[in-house]
Parts: structure tokens; sequence; C-alpha cells
């Protein structure tokens, strides 16, 4: 009786540990909204993506290739033409038509109280429409090489299973109509979203039968969680625990590059500007920062090396210029000097400022990983060129009122890529320009006739090299001119079970078919 | 008349030891725990006092930072030539000159702040009970409003308008603070209100004035004393949760508080001392306080005393 009891648990044990490597539980970051157009921020579209799917889709490197498209091509300078795959099979027998991708094109633009909407990646797009069962149709107003790049981020969704149902009922309903490779088995937000594999799903089938996401918004939560082995792999690991996470045995970092670079942007606002003073504290008559040789005196005095290797612990590389490898305009011989802090004192001087002047450096205490800590280095390496730097740091929200409001010297953002085009160049480099979606964060007040019409010729060229040339343009001439400072790339950071292979995606998504049992 | 009025009181000093100050410091040492949070305190107050002398570094002088001494172990000796007693955090900051300057902006607004709330909600506490009617239900029903509110949540909400700084700080902590005197006050001084020498000076038509700061106050006094002992202990506590939750002084100056969060995070780093001596210090000197408080309200409370 008593053999037979043991046995019997061995054999549950056994049974356990198999389902257990089917099985995929991940910390996780962030909330999903299971409503796939709602709210666009990167960790949404990494949930919609293990339900849904797009047009098109990046691969590990970023590069984007056909998906639910097999195929698109240009018709003319202004048109696009999209060919669906016929296998896309939905949850009630019927397949991917071309009114379900106008359908949710559409349901993208009217979606209503959308804080944070996609309509940002349907810029430029005037009409789309189905032109045979599985064609689809886009036409913009000017020439628009971004398309395919843009479509990649807005979710496809089956129309007869949604039409009229609001983003409440997503969730109430766990997820409607999914059939991306996973589908939803139960959510409760803010505590753990799990998914079961899609037998019927048109792709390559993920490993994991099941994907449980656990929400932990918490930093220290995660590395505590994986540690105590309640997850097998977490996301937006801290850089200050990936040395302690590297020194235990039974875990693996998984780390990558991110597009998110960290700049420091100008302020080039005339006349008087409350954040840049004399030694008493009275503003100076006149910006200095409008001097070239103050900006390069500042880019020199900031070494980025010491805060890629002390403040981030590594996990970030050294930006040589507002692109960087395999993005647009990424130029191979553009290098970033080394820090010189007499350097910029001499520069300072002969710019006519030998005591330096006061600075305000502002920046965000919430919004990127250690973006207090940079600030401060940054301030510390300004006070050894003599200048006298005063380090503001607030929450992102607060931040972001200061900024508008054009009362710095110097302000952190961080800025992605939009696909493969540096979004520093479009959003604080060109000059401010709503209309035509320009100049979003240029709070400097940066005015530049020649490189706006750089880059403003560069987004609407639909040959790649052309187009990859006057990106180059654009990017030297805002390095020789030090509009901003480059400080670093991000990298993506992603911990596991040591068992575990993780490939990380430079857009910072967690996709958890990336995730593999390491081969013995 | 003047000389025969005075003479008396050489002799009463020569006969006893009962002064009113000399039975005040009898009674107080009669706690010896009390007596070490006062030697403690002092100490604690030198030592902030005089932090620019003692401490090898200035934390405040981005100039004299050095980002590559960042997270060095208590004792390491760094590019300065001197040694980290107590280690680095990843700025390079000394953390023991660090704690000294924290000590002082900790005790600054502490103080500070206990002395400004106690003058103003002295002030209105003894108002309201002078005057009574309708002074004392506004200015009541006005504190009871605030005291509703709980102290971090008001403070957090003024910190957010005003923005960081020590002296904002300060502020919020004076309005969050003010109440508890002007509450005690008025406790204290509606006894008081009814006794006859308040009587008298009102007969011999004395100012307003004179009759509430001369008389009424300094009668008040004892139980005002105790509170503001303890407020200055919450009020440093208070600032350095402001500060933990980043709302409180700038990065480049940080209190005891801003110290603990920055090393917070590398607690599972094994850095451990970046937050943690930090937290002694802050420990020490709040226990120090409410120690000398605790004696204080012993000494004065004449219910107390058997």
């Amino acid at each position: 009786m008593k053999t037979l009891s043991i046995l019997a648990a061995a054999l549950l044990l056994a049974g356990a540990a198999s389902a257990r490597t089917q099985e995929l539980v991940v910390g996780s970051q962030g909330d999903p909204s299971l409503d796939p157009h709602y709210m666009y921020i990167g960790t949404n579209v990494a949930f919609w993506r293990h339900i849904y799917g797009s047009l098109t889709m990046h691969d590990e490197e970023g590069r984007i290739g056909p998906s639910l498209a097999e195929s698109y091509k240009l018709v003319d300078d202004h048109t696009w033409e999209f060919r669906l795959r016929d296998d896309v099979k939905f949850e009630d027998g019927s397949t991917l038509s071309a009114e379900d991708v106008v359908y949710s094109l559409n349901r993208v633009k009217s979606l209503p109280g959308n804080p944070s909407p996609y309509t940002v990646r349907l810029e430029s797009i005037t009409k789309f429409e189905a032109v045979g069962p599985s064609t689809v149709r886009i036409t913009t107003d000017a020439p628009n090489p971004y398309v395919p790049d843009n479509l990649s981020q807005v979710a496809i969704v089956p129309q007869k299973a949604t039409d009229g149902k609001s983003t409440g009922d997503f969730t109430s309903e766990a997820g409607i109509g999914e059939y991306g490779p996973y589908r939803v088995s139960s959510f409760s937000p803010g505590d753990r979203l799990v998914l079961e594999r899609n037998e019927d799903y048109w792709g390559e089938k993920p490993h994991w039968k099941r994907v449980t996401f656990r929400i932990m918004p918490n930093d220290a939560s995660r590395v505590a969680a994986l540690l105590a082995k309640d997850v097998d792999l977490i996301d937006f690991v801290p850089p200050s625990d990936v040395k302690r996470l590297l020194e235990t045995p039974d875990v693996a970092v998984h780390d990558g590059p991110s597009t998110r670079m960290i700049v420091l942007q100008l302020n080039f606002r005339d006349g008087k500007v409350g954040a840049l003073t004399d030694a008493s504290g009275r503003p100076l008559e006149q910006n200095p920062l409008k001097d070239l040789r103050v900006r390069q005196a500042i880019s020199k005095a900031v070494d980025r090396k010491a805060i890629v290797e002390r403040i981030m612990n590594g996990a970030a590389d050294v930006a040589t210029q507002v692109a960087m490898p395999g993005m647009e305009g990424y130029d191979s011989d553009l290098t970033m000097e080394a820090a010189d802090p007499n350097g910029a004192r001499v520069l300072l001087a002969e710019a006519g400022y030998p005591e330096g002047f006061g600075i305000s450096i502002a920046c965000s205490n919430n919004r990127y990983p250690n973006d207090a800590r940079v600030c401060q280095a940054v301030g510390q390496m300004l006070a050894r060129a003599g200048l006298q730097p005063k380090v503001e740091t607030q929450p992102m929200s607060v931040l972001l009122k200061a900024m508008q409001g054009g009362d710095f010297g110097l302000a952190m953002l961080g800025m992605g890529a939009q696909g493969t085009r540096p979004q520093t160049l479009g959003h604080i480099v060109h000059s401010v320009d709503r209309d035509a979606g320009y100049g979003g964060y240029n709070f400097g007040g940066y005015v530049n006739p020649a490189l706006d019409k750089n880059i403003a010729d560069a987004v609407v060229t639909l040959d790649g090299d052309q187009r990859d040339q006057l990106m180059r343009e654009a990017v030297k001439r805002t390095a020789e001119e030090v509009v901003v400072l480059p400080l670093y790339f991000q990298r993506v950071l992603t911990a596991s079970r040591a068992d575990l292979t993780y490939t990380t995606d430079p857009t910072e998504e967690t996709l958890t078919w990336r995730a593999k049992p390491a081969s013995k | 008349m003047a000389t025969s009025v005075h003479s008396p009181k050489p002799e009463i000093r020569k006969r006893g030891e009962q002064t009113p100050f000399r039975r005040f410091v009898s009674d107080f040492i009669v706690s010896r725990l009390a007596v070490l949070g006062l030697f403690v305190l002092g100490l604690v107050v030198l030592i902030a006092i005089f932090a620019p002398l003692l401490a090898p570094q200035n934390p405040y002088d981005l100039a004299q930072l050095d980002i590559l001494d960042g997270m060095l172990q208590p004792g390491t000796v760094g590019g300065g030539g001197y040694p980290y007693w107590l280690g680095t955090d990843e700025q390079g900051r000394d953390m023991l000159s660090a704690i000294f300057f924290g000590l002082r902006i900790s005790l600054f607004v502490g103080l500070g702040s206990a002395i400004l709330a106690f003058v103003i909600g002295a002030t209105l506490g003894l108002t309201a009970a002078y005057f009574g009617g309708k002074v004392d239900a506004a200015i009541m029903r006005w504190v009871d409003l605030q005291l509703s509110f709980p102290a971090i949540l008001v403070a957090l909400l003024i910190l957010s308008l005003l923005g960081r700084g020590v002296l904002n700080v300060m502020l919020a902590l004076v309005i969050v603070e003010w109440a508890y005197y002007a509450r005690t006050a008025r406790a204290a001084a509606l006894v008081e209100r009814g006794r006859e020498y308040i009587e008298a000076a009102q007969c011999l038509a004395l100012p307003t004035s004179r009759i509430v700061y001369r008389h009424l106050l300094p009668n008040c006094l004892p139980p005002l004393i105790v509170i503001g002992t303890m407020q200055v202990a919450s009020a440093i506590a208070l600032e350095a949760t402001l500060s933990f939750l980043g709302l409180g002084v700038p990065v480049t100056e940080p209190s005891l508080g801003l110290l603990i969060s920055n090393g917070y995070q590398f607690m599972l780093s094994g850095n451990y001392w970046v937050s943690f001596y930090p937290g002694v210090a802050l420990l020490v000197t709040i226990v120090a306080i409410n120690l000398v408080g605790d004696q204080l309200r012993d000494v004065l409370n004449p219910r107390l005393k058997t």
C-alpha cells in the first residue's frame, strides 16, 4: 500500500514535470490591454502579438517582412498594395479577408476615449480599401516608404467577432476572436493573463502549450520572483541587478540592443532663459547655447563611457550619433570623441565664458532606467568642466510640462525608432510643425531650414538607398551642429532560468516564442 | 516700594534648591535613558553644525565627486587619497560626508518647521481660546478639517504643486503640523483663561496682546514644549519619507531619506551600505529626540506626578 502511494506520487510528480516543460510563466512589467487597438505602448503590442497578428512583422534584427500579408508592393508613388495570406483561420472557421483589414484600420481611427491611439501609425494614409477578397490598397497623401513599417504595429482583428465590441468587452469576455499563436484562457487585470496555444494557428506553432503572464510592475518583485523560481522569465531587468543575477548559477541574463536612445536636448530659445544664469543666478542676457563652441564644450565634457559603465552597469551602448547600426542614416564613419574636461574649459573660454555659467539639467526620475542617476552624473561632469550645473529631477509628467515652458538648459528624453527611422530627427531636430507632425518634442526651439528640408525630403523618398543617403546627411549635420547630445542606446535586458534561451527584441517587446529550452 | 518687593527673592534662592529650573533638571536626570538621549542628540547637533569641517568631502559640490569612485566598499581608499569609511554611492559620494550633511538638512528642516509651526499654531490656538465664539469655531473647524487628512497626503499634494527644495519641504511640514500646536495651545489656554490672574490682568485693562503673550502663553508652554519635541522627530521622519518618495530635497543635495531611497535599489545586489548607514543615522536621531521628549512630557505634566 505504502509503495503504491509512493509510486502514485512519483507518477504525479513526473506528470507535473512534463506539463511544466510545456508551460512558461513570465514575470511581466506591463499590464495588458486585451483590446489590441487601445493604448499604444510597447508592452501592449507584445501582448496582442500573442493573440492577433499584423500585416507585416519585424524580425529579430528589426527588419520588416511579410506576416498576415504574404506580399506587398508599391503600385505608384502614393499607393501601396497588400496581398493577404489565404490560410489565416478564425475561431468560427472563416478566413481573413480584405474586409477584416479595412474594418480593423477603421476601428483604430474611431475607438473612443483612447489616451494613446495607434493612429500615429496611420500617418499620411488618406484611404484604405478592399480591391479584391484578399487585396488591400492603401493611399497616402505623399510618397510614404514607411507604410509597411507602420502597419507592423497595428493589430488586425476579425470583423465578425469584434464588430460593436467595446474595449471593456475585450476585458470582460477575456479576449474576443483571437486567432494568433495563442488564445486567452483567463485574464484578471493587475494579476495574470493565461494563454493556451492555438492549434489552428496559420504560422509556425510555438513551443509552449501554455503561457502565463504574471503582472509585476515593481522591478524588485520581478527579480525576487525569478530568484525564488516562481517565474521562468522576467522582462525589463533593472540594470543594477544584472551583476547579481549573473552571479546566480541557475539564472541566465539575455541582453540585446534596443532602439531607444537617451538624448539630452539643448535650449536654443532667444534672449534670456531662466535656466541659464551667471554666477549670481541672474539669467544671462544672451543664450550661451546658441554658440556652437559652447555646445561642443558641453558635449566634450560628458563622459559617455563612464555613464554606460558606472551608472548603467554596462547595460547600454555609447551613442556616436542619433542613429544606431541598422537604422536609416547610420554613418559608421562618425565617432564620439573621448571626454575631455580641459578641452571643454578651453572651448568655453574661447566662447567668452572662462568662468562657466549656471545651467539647469532637467530629467525624469521615473521613466527610463537610472534616469535621475544619469542626470546627476552629467551634472558632475559639467561641473568638472567649469560649469555650474543644477540638476532637477521630477516625474515625467511634470518634466514634460516644464519642458514645454522652455525653462531648461539641458533636458533628457528617450527616443526610439519608428521602424528603422531615427525618431530624434523628426521629433527634436526638425523645427516645430504640428500639422506635418514634426518637432513634437523640439522644446528647445531649434530651427535650421537646411536640416528641415533634409529630413522632409528623406521621409518621402521611396528609393531605399537614396533615402538612406539623405538621412545620413541629416544625421551628420545634426552631429556637426551639436543639435542634441546623444548619450547612449539602452539595451533590452531579460532574465530567465538558466536552461532557457531567449532572443531579445530591439523594440523591447517580450515575445514568448523567442524563449526556448536550451539544447543540451 | 520697589526695593521692598524685590528684596525677598535672593533669600528664597539661598534657602532652597527649589528654583523651577533646578527642580526640572533634577526631575529630568532621573531617567538615565533620557540623559543618554540628550547626550546623543547633542552629539548629532554638533556633527550637523560642524559638518563642513568634519566631513572629508563636500557631497553637495558636484565637482568634488568622481563617478569612477562609485559603489566602493566601506573602508576603500578612493581617488581623493582618503578612505571612504562607510563606502560610496553610485555617484562616488562619500557616505560618511553625505550622512553628516544629511543630518544638517534633517535637523534644519525638523527644527525649522517645528519652530515655525509652533509660532503659527500657538498664536492661532491662543487666539481661539481667548476670544472664543465665532473666532474659536472658525479656527478649530479649520484645524479639524486639516487633521482629518493624513499628514503625508497633504504634504505630497503641497510638494507636487510647489516642486522640490528644502524650503518647500519646510513649508509643507509647517502647513501640515501647525494644527497640532493650535489644538494643544487652545486646550491649555481654555483652562488658564478662567484663572484669577487672567481676570486680574483684564481688570487692569492691559492690552489683549500683552495678556495673551505675557500671561496666558507662558502658562501654556509646558504641553506645547512636549508636543514640539515630538513634532521635531515626526517632521524629520516625514521629510525622510517625502525624500524617499522622490518629492523632497533635490537629488544633488540628498538628505537622509533620499540617501536611503538611493541605496534601496542596490539592496538586492548586495551593496547594503548605501541604504544602511543613513538609515542607522536617521534611527539614532529620532530615537534620541523621542527619549528626550518622553522624559520632558513626564517632567512637565503635573498629572503624571504623584
